[in-house]
């Protein structure tokens, strides 16, 4: 970030400040000039350790193949959009009201990242330890890009109803709150408004944005322009994917889809993006294939032009048949290595779809150009020792040969294949998978070998 | 710095309008649950600023973390201190930093201010630095002005701040002292 972005908020702070001092029905604050339209994803590194973060495991139509706090932030970030998020469900604090700010703002739910990535990378993710009282934060100027951190220190909740436990926070209001940071607001004192003081209560409160703050956001990014492309349905028939709406431009429309899987943190843009597509019907319908690596997640149509208006309210699709993917999630412990003292993780790219099979499987922090084997299981409930560390996954274990090298940063990869499995290792839609890798290690001594954690997961259709 | 009523005024109305701009994601606090909360309450002078940025496997790159030297007294107790307290964010030179919500404005971070600041010990504030973390970061940190008459006022916040509207620092001493006896 640079320090004259920061002293130019800071500038519009103070200036808003005496703008604040006359009036009493407005008191949102603007701290920037807004995200434009290629700032607009967002993307979660779902490292929240309190199992109350990710006990939401039911399904939302309108929020498809998501669940816990990835579906809860979703939601807050929806909330934000110019109209109503698919039929605005989803939501028992607003039933039928996500998608309130009426503004040319609308954001891009991108799926999951593989980490927390850096300060202007637009991720959400936990930290670790807490610091006097403050509950998140937002590391800004969000021009270009912003990060949200949740301190591990408070108990983190998913909703998704308004009973969300005794001594838990709202991920989701507290979300609302720190992504309208993100999109150049600073706070209110309008009580009751979510950008305003003090948290409210446990957070639930805060989930639904007030009449300041979509003056505020309105102020940012103008009342929603009679031209602003819209989406108002998408339908999905086999692998044709039909939009319709208004003010498509004839041609050289933009589509923009979730990425299926945990996309790298420091990609420049997480979103899969279809571009030079033509509309039909007079700028009323776009039809378009599946691209392969678009999972559920919402869809956005981006006309050509620079401005705020160029970009479509932000539409939920499902649209992989049958089921949403779960997402993979990391278990056991990580042994420390040579290398690291946190010890081998495990992650993956593509999706965890038996159709797309395209799931890589990276194994990261072990030493540079070593040996390394990935294998899997059904079952992981043991805790085994395994050269210098710690197995997870009971037998029988499937090895997926060959072995790979590391790379000099210390990374592996294994492609899985579904067509071609071990013998007796083959996945279906509904198998889990438990795969880790285990690697040499001879500056560790010991064994001289050692193994990652375990990343886990259900195949999906 | 002495300010006549009509600057006082204005420095009230200031200050109403700044607690709004730095309120966010923090706990609500009040002079007792601060002081509960706290390991101690100093009025002292930032006579030193320094931003670190962690880089941490875990938590991430590009954590950066401010630390501010005070010099000065218990509320508590009238003892000398001499202390840095932390909060997250800060520049370390015009291309390495990032702002945070909860940061105490640039003006409140001022070399020569003089403070009333909590803080409390925390052994992980992110990326396993540990410090005297600033309570509530902005919400820890009150600047002074001294009146024509040589009175030192300290500013309050608003709403939800263990200082919410402005008080005399003698004053503000007495009910310190008054929570912080043991009961």
């Amino acid at each position: 970030m640079k320090l004259w972005n920061w002293i130019s908020c800071s500038a519009a702070l103070a200036g808003a400040a005496w703008v604040l001092l006359p009036t009493r029905g407005e008191a949102w604050v603007v701290i920037g000039t807004g995200l434009n339209t290629t700032q607009r994803d967002f993307r979660i590194y779902n490292n929240f350790t309190d199992s109350t973060a990710n006990d939401n495991v039911t399904p939302d139509p309108n929020f498809p193949g998501s669940l816990g706090a990835v579906m809860a932030i979703w939601k807050a970030c929806a909330e934000w959009g110019s109209r109503l998020h698919g039929n605005g469900n989803g939501d028992p604090s607003q039933p039928g009201d996500i998608g309130s700010g009426g503004a040319n703002f609308d954001a891009a739910f991108a799926g999951e990242a593989n980490g927390v990535g850096s300060a202007d990378d637009n991720i959400l993710s936990e930290i670790s330890g807490s610091s006097g009282g403050v509950l998140a934060y937002t590391e800004l100027p969000s021009e270009d890009g912003w990060r949200i951190r949740f301190y591990s220190t408070w108990q983190w909740a998913d909703g998704p109803g308004t009973g969300i436990g005794s001594g838990t926070i709202d991920i989701q209001g507290v979300t609302t709150h720190e992504f309208g940071h993100a999109l150049c607001l600073g706070h209110t004192s309008v009580p009751g408004a979510t950008m305003g003081a003090t948290i409210i209560g446990n957070g639930v409160a805060m989930r639904s944005i007030e009449a300041d703050d979509i003056g505020g956001v309105q102020a940012i990014y103008g009342v929603a322009s009679a031209n602003k492309p819209v989406i108002t349905g998408v339908t999905v028939n086999g692998s044709t994917i039909t939009i319709t709406g208004a003010h498509f431009a004839p041609t050289g429309n933009e589509i923009w889809f979730r990425t299926s899987g945990q996309t790298l943190d420091t990609i420049l843009n997480p979103l899969t993006v279809l571009a030079g597509q033509v509309s039909t019907a007079g700028g009323t319908q776009l039809s378009v294939g599946t691209p392969p690596l678009a999972d559920d997640g919402d869809i956005l149509v981006k006309v050509p032009g620079l401005g705020f208006d160029t970009l479509s309210n932000a539409w939920p699709a499902d649209i992989n048949a049958g089921p949403g993917c779960n997402t993979p999630g990391n278990t056991c412990v990580q042994s420390p290595n040579s290398v690291s003292p946190f010890g081998a993780g495990m992650g993956y790219t593509g999706s965890t779809s038996i159709a797309q099979n395209n799931t890589t499987l990276l194994c990261y922090d072990i030493p540079p150009l070593k040996l390394t084997i990935f294998y899997y299981g059904r079952t992981a409930n043991g805790s085994y020792p395994f050269g210098n560390g710690t197995r997870c996954i009971d037998g029988p274990l499937y090895r997926l040969l060959p072995a790979v090298t590391s790379d000099n940063s210390g990374t592996a990869t294994r492609v899985i294949d579904l067509n071609n499995m071990p013998p007796g290792g083959s996945m279906i839609p509904g198998s889990t998978m438990h795969a880790s890798a285990y690697y040499r290690d001879p500056a560790a001594g010991g064994a001289f070998f050692n193994t990652a954690d375990v990343l886990s997961w259900i195949w999906c259709p | 710095m002495k300010l006549s009523l009509p600057r006082f005024l204005v420095a009230g109305a200031a200050l109403a309008a700044s607690a709004s701009l730095a309120w966010a994601s923090i706990q609500r606090f009040d002079l007792a649950s601060m002081l509960q909360a706290s390991d101690n309450a100093i009025v002292g002078t930032i006579t030193h600023k320094e931003t670190i940025r962690i880089d941490h496997p875990v938590d991430g790159k590009e954590l950066y973390f401010t630390s501010l030297t005070l010099e000065g007294k218990s509320l508590k107790d009238g003892t000398n201190v001499t202390i840095d307290v932390c909060f997250g964010g800060g520049f370390i030179d015009a291309t390495h930093g990032v702002h945070n919500s909860e940061a105490p404005s640039d003006d409140d971070q001022k070399l020569g201010n003089k403070v009333v600041a909590f803080y409390r010990w925390e052994p992980n504030m992110g990326g396993e630095h540990a410090g005297n973390a600033l309570m509530a970061w902005h919400g820890g940190l009150y600047r002074t002005f001294e009146t024509r008459g040589g009175k030192t006022i300290v500013q309050g916040r608003g709403d939800g701040y263990a200082i919410p509207v402005n008080v005399e620092l003698g004053e503000l001493t007495t009910q310190v002292k008054a929570l912080a006896k043991p009961k």
